[in-house]
């Protein structure tokens, strides 16, 4: 845009020089030459006029005497022959004689430069010739006439104009042919210096206004040889130049103007650019800025958090240490004892209920908390939570109420884990926070928004209007007194309200202060087939749920492989599995617990992921690589799902999360080991020989052999070739058990180690006693097995 | 139910030998083969293929982890069980990175032997179908 715009004003510049030109006519070569000519011309006319008529009346007196000179011979003559032969009339002869004497040229007596008339005097006559007046000039010639007297005397006058004025009038004849000739000239000159020097200067003008308004294509006439011919050549190579020049240039520009447009464009881009990263920037800053916010907020909550969780943390665990060490004292009774302990237990649960909330809490907080999504049966359920929930109320001697508003859906889908944990935090806080009256779980269903609405309504302290707001944010009891009166760490609410959320709904409360507090918590209840709605709480069917009473009293039958790093959680298990009838080997490691798996057939592994030595993981995927099915349940505190699916994967059948649960505990163990009393489970896996009847030979050729054996080890031992002793002890080890002999695999096992040990001493003993037992077993089992 | 996979057992004491012989007849397995060492079981190896070994560690000559590896040499397919008394967990982990397929500690039950023939089942089945 501003190259064309400067590029025309340099145009238009041109032609105002151009007009300039044309208008100013001073400025024509051709009129200033044809000035000048004619200027030279009419000066030279005007000399020749001065020459030719200098000396003019001197010559037209000499002229005129000539003439009359010549007129006066000629009427002298012609007298003369008139007079020697006289004519009738003297008189009229005479007169014929002088008109026809001064007549010559042509019968006029004018011809004679200037006369104008005669005058022929004789006697006192005169004849007068041509037109006389007066003002004339005369001159006078004498004539002799013949044939009279003595010769008579007559004069010819002739009359003319004075030489000043034929002079004049010559002069005046030649000025006036000289202008017309010059004039003549004049305009012949003109018309020639038009078509020589304007014509081809005009068309070259033309020709340059034309370039220089920008017609570069014209070209000259270069016909002429002369020099306009040359510089039309020169000029039209020049413009050619010029062109070719302009034509660069154009190109020049042009690509000038593109480059330059691409600059702009560049530039404009630059700038958007500039600008988007200024505002990103802004953007950014304002964001990080939020997040610094938000960090700092988070940071300060969290340190508020954590002063208070350590706080919560100790208060339990301070009871828990100072009766245990009482306890340790001693001096307390029985009684006293029994109370330290529950003061103990009610601590430490407390402590884990503490910890459960702040591991939900994070989850929330860390988006990671799984949500089932399974079939759920409310009535049961609610009657779960009731179980417990009256037993609290009436430990405080309030009243309790579960109110089913009909229908009710049989199932529901949702996670029953979680909806407990609603329930049992709103029930468990209602209890805490009222002194009399009672609790009431009212159960509706809003089909409308398929939802269950569960009301937990109480008669307690309730909760003022300014309280309520800040009660669903973590750490924010009505109050830290309340923290202090009521105990708890203020997280049940808010980890209760996400929960909801999480399952597709929320907690609402009223309360009056003084006259109780009504929570109202809203589930999805998914997918509900309408047909399959109660009208009256469905006859219970316990037999899928865990009851504790009953699971204590669990009689079963099996062996156990615990493998446990932790000698405290070891023996709590121990006594927890022995409770139920079920045998127990302890392990401390990896290691010892893929070396008992293989060698022993168990009907259940439980085994700690977080081992010394060797780890949970790597034992489970040893023994699942040496070909070992037995079922492996992995003890782990680490419960994300995550972990659980990893577990899985390398050949874990469950999982039990730490600390165990007691009732979770014993229906894992329902599930892999048999019931006492069961026998076709309860098989001991060394007894299943008696069931295959192929292997009773190969058993009775094991026992004929036993005495040869206990003879071989009581021989080697005698001549003390302690190597043949150990290595028979090593075989027996090995084909003892298998052939259902474990009392013989342990016997020869424990002469193997005291012949490694190096003091054949001390193999005396267990030699004797495995010589002994071979021989016994040989006599007791042969006869009998190969009847 | 019989089975016609060749099994070959390898161990130095005779009567351990006729055992296992008698539990694989006993779970339908009647096609098998004895090596007293690791040197026959190998010789055997070349000269037969079987689909099972069954291969103990504590023997004269060469020993059973070294037979395993030379083994694992000739055929990389075959189903290889240790049977050993030496149950250490290291010597479990020394067979594993060695390509074993089972490890079954002696003293065995049937079970056990049962269990490790099921495995190998399994994955000539799972063979069979990929």
């Amino acid at each position: 845009m501003t190259g064309n715009q400067s590029d025309s004003a340099v145009r238009n510049e041109k032609i105002v020089v151009t007009d300039d030109w044309t208008r100013n006519w001073q400025a024509r070569i051709a009129i200033k030459i044809t000035a000048i000519f004619l200027w030279v011309i009419i000066l030279s006319g005007f000399a020749t006029v001065v020459f030719f008529t200098k000396d003019l009346d001197v010559h037209i007196e000499q002229e005129i005497s000539h003439d009359l000179d010549g007129v006066a011979h000629r009427v002298q003559s012609a007298l003369s022959r008139q007079g020697s032969e006289p004519g009738p009339d003297s008189g009229d002869g005479v007169r014929l004689l002088i008109e026809e004497a001064i007549s010559r040229n042509g019968g006029e007596i004018m011809g004679h430069a200037g006369i104008v008339g005669f005058r022929f005097t004789v006697a006192g006559q005169s004849l007068d010739f041509g037109t006389l007046r007066t003002g004339l000039a005369s001159a006078k010639r004498r004539i002799v006439m013949p044939g009279g007297v003595g010769d008579q005397t007559a004069e010819l006058e002739a009359f003319f104009l004075p030489a000043a004025d034929s002079a004049k009038q010559t002069r005046q004849e030649l000025i006036i042919t000289v202008v017309v000739v010059l004039l003549l000239f004049g305009m012949l000159l003109s018309l020639t210096i038009q078509n020589v020097l304007a014509k081809p200067l005009q068309a070259m003008m033309d020709a340059i206004q034309q370039v220089s308004n920008g017609d570069l294509n014209l070209r000259l006439d270069v016909s002429r040889k002369d020099e306009f011919g040359h510089l039309s050549r020169f000029f039209n190579q020049m413009l050619s130049r010029v062109q070719t020049q302009q034509e660069a240039l154009t190109e020049a520009n042009r690509e000038l103007m593109s480059e330059i447009a691409v600059r702009e464009q560049a530039e404009q881009k630059l700038r958007a650019h500039q600008d988007t990263l200024e505002k990103v920037i802004e953007e950014r800053t304002r964001d990080l800025e939020v997040a610094r916010d938000q960090a700092l907020a988070a940071s300060q909550t969290k340190s508020a958090f954590v002063a208070n969780v350590s706080h919560e943390i100790r208060t339990p665990l301070t009871p828990i240490i100072g009766f245990a060490e009482a306890m340790l004292h001693g001096g307390q009774d029985r009684q006293e004892q029994e109370q330290s302990l529950r003061t103990i237990i009610r601590n430490g649960r407390h402590l884990s209920h503490i910890i459960n909330e702040i591991l939900d809490l994070s989850k929330i907080e860390a988006n990671s908390l799984d949500i089932e999504s399974i079939a759920v049966d409310p009535f049961a359920l609610l009657s779960d939570v009731e179980s417990i929930a009256r037993v609290l109320a009436d430990e405080k001697g309030l009243g309790f109420q579960l109110a089913y508003q009909f229908p009710i859906p049989r199932r529901i889908t949702s996670d029953p884990t979680r909806l407990k944990q609603i329930l049992m935090n709103l029930v468990t806080n209602a209890i805490k926070f009222t002194a009399k009256g009672q609790v009431e779980i009212a159960v509706q269903y809003d089909a409308a928004a398929r939802q269950l609405k569960l009301t937990v309504s109480d008669t307690g302290i309730g909760i003022s209007r300014d309280k309520i707001e800040r009660l669903f944010q973590p750490f924010s009891q009505a109050d830290y007194s309340t923290t202090r009166q009521y105990g708890g760490t203020g997280l049940g609410l808010y980890i209760s309200k996400r929960l909801a959320n999480l399952l597709g709904g929320d907690i609402s409360l009223e309360s009056v202060e003084g006259l109780g507090t009504r929570f109202a918590v809203r589930v999805s209840v998914g997918e509900v087939d309408e047909l399959q709605l109660a009208d009256a709480v469905p006859a219970a069917d316990r037999d899928d749920l865990v009851d504790l009473r009953r699971l204590a009293d669990i009689q079963l039958d099996g062996s156990v492989l615990l493998a446990e790093d932790s000698p405290d959680i070891q023996r709590l298990m121990r006594y927890l599995l022995q409770r139920t009838g079920a045998r127990v080997t302890a392990v401390e490691n990896g290691e010892r617990a893929v070396e008992a798996a293989l060698r022993e057939d168990y009907h259940l592994i439980l085994m700690d992921m977080q081992m010394p030595v060797m780890g949970g993981c790597e034992a489970v995927e040893l023994l699942r690589a040496s070909g070992c099915c037995t079922p492996i349940v992995a003890l782990t505190a680490n419960a994300m799902k995550e972990d659980r699916e990893r577990y899985q994967a390398i050949g874990c059948d469950g999982f039990l999360p730490k600390p165990v649960d007691q009732a979770k505990l014993y229906q894992v163990l329902g599930q892999y080991l048999p019931c006492r009393g069961d026998q076709a489970a309860a098989v001991d896996p060394a007894g299943e020989r008696r069931e295959d009847t192929g292997v009773g030979e190969i058993v009775a050729q094991f026992l004929r052999g036993l005495d040869d054996y206990a003879r071989r080890i009581d021989a080697a031992l005698r001549e003390r070739r302690y190597a043949d002793a150990q290595e028979l002890a090593h075989q027996l080890k090995g084909m003892g058990g298998a052939f259902g002999y474990p009392g013989i695999t342990a016997c020869a096992a424990e002469l193997e180690v005291a012949l490694k040990g190096g003091d054949p001493r001390l193999a005396a003993a267990p030699g004797e006693a495995l010589v002994a037992l071979l021989n016994s077993t040989a006599l007791a089992d042969a006869v009998p097995e190969t009847a | 139910m019989a089975y016609k996979d060749r099994i070959l057992i390898v161990d130095d004491v005779a009567l351990m030998r006729d055992l296992l012989k008698g539990v694989l007849r006993g779970f339908g397995y009647a096609n098998v083969q004895d090596a007293c060492c690791g040197e026959d079981a190998l010789k055997l190896m070349q000269r037969d293929s079987f689909s099972i070994v069954m291969l103990d560690i504590n023997m004269p000559g060469i020993s059973g982890m070294k037979t395993l590896q030379k083994l694992r040499e000739l055929d990389d397919d075959v189903f290889v069980v240790m049977v050993s008394a030496h149950s250490s967990a290291e010597n479990v982990k020394q067979a594993i990175e060695n390509g074993v397929d089972g490890f079954i500690v002696k003293p065995y039950t049937q079970k056990k032997v049962g269990e490790m023939l099921e495995k190998y089942r399994r994955r000539v089945s799972v063979g069979d179908v990929g």
